[in-house]
């Protein structure tokens, strides 16, 4: 080491003696409540991220079940409400002759061709909600077919059972007569 | 280092906002002192980049007459040697710097600007002949005025 190397090492911090201004220490306190705040907008961006994602979420979730809901919805509502009360009618029509069949006892495979109708029924409201006005009036009509056929079916096996019924009670009372 | 107040205070102001942003990134594998330092210093390298500054290529072009080199100075004076150290060129200063003034090794050196310990060792060298040239000619003018 020469003479101004020991020099320099010996004095640098009277060589070195700059000091900053205090605008300087300033600055970085603005400058780090800036990045602070940015930081903050950060977080907020990121909740409302969240809070959109749940919201898509519930959305979702409202969508499936909106689906549900949707047929009976788009059924009850506008150009809709003349069938809806039909379905009503023909509904009641079916549960009551389901009644009238269980207590007669009867036994028939009803229940299995009723359920292949009702699969028939479901496609046809899908059909009737994708299609919206267009063949609407196709597929309602294609529904009130199907309801009467149930109802058909229904009627033919009730009056079928109180027709036995109605033999049974003749050949009773012919059975009585002639004992008498 | 920077020789320009304006650029020293921005570079000291950007340094500190990394610090304190960077401070959960301290490993402790230096003082914190030293890891301050060396941000505050690489702050001040990323300037002088800026202004295009090449340390690996050496600007002769206020290299002093030789023959003056041979006058000794019996007497360094500090105002004198400040000033003339701000009036080296950035790549002679900043290595001048980093090497009498802040005690890095050229092996640090040479990282901290990218590059070689020997770039650095022979542009310390040339450097301090430049200091050395500078000081001895302002001595010789005052002593003959």
């Amino acid at each position: 080491m020469d003479k101004l190397e020991k020099f320099i090492i010996e004095n640098k911090d009277q060589i070195n003696d700059r000091i900053p201004s205090p605008d300087v220490w300033d600055n970085i306190e603005r400058d780090l409540a800036a990045a602070k705040a940015k930081r903050f907008s950060i977080v907020k961006f990121l909740g409302a991220g969240a809070a959109a994602i749940a919201l898509l979420l519930v959305g979702v979730w409202l969508g499936v079940n909106f689906e549900v809901d949707d047929m009976d919805r788009a059924i009850s509502n506008s150009s809709f409400t003349d069938y809806k009360q039909t379905e009503q009618y023909y509904a009641v029509q079916v549960k009551n002759y389901l009644t009238e069949i269980k207590e007669l006892d009867a036994e028939s495979n009803i229940e299995e061709e009723l359920k292949q109708l009702d699969e028939v029924y479901q496609e046809l409201r899908e059909e009737l909600l994708a299609s919206g006005v267009k063949n609407q009036d196709i597929i309602i009509n294609a529904m009130i077919k199907n309801y009467q056929i149930k109802i058909g079916m229904l009627e033919r096996i009730v009056d079928k059972n109180k027709a036995k019924d109605l033999n049974k009670e003749i050949k009773k009372y012919n059975n009585e007569k002639i004992s008498i | 280092m920077l020789n320009n107040r304006m650029d020293a205070e921005d570079a000291l102001q950007n340094a500190f906002i990394e610090v304190f942003r960077g401070i959960k990134s301290y490993k402790g594998k230096s003082t914190i002192g030293a890891w301050i330092k060396r941000i505050v210093i690489n702050n001040n390298i990323d300037l002088l980049k800026k202004r295009k500054i090449y340390f690996e290529e050496i600007d002769d072009r206020l290299e002093v007459v030789d023959e003056v080199e041979h006058q000794t100075v019996s007497n360094y004076d500090i105002s004198i040697v400040k000033h003339h150290i701000g009036l080296l060129p950035d790549g002679y200063r900043v290595v001048l710097s980093l090497y009498l003034l802040e005690g890095y090794d050229h092996k640090e050196i040479g990282e901290i600007l990218g590059v070689t310990e020997a770039t650095s060792k022979s542009q310390y060298s040339r450097a301090k002949k430049k200091l050395k040239n500078l000081i001895a000619s302002d001595m010789h003018l005052r002593e003959i005025s």
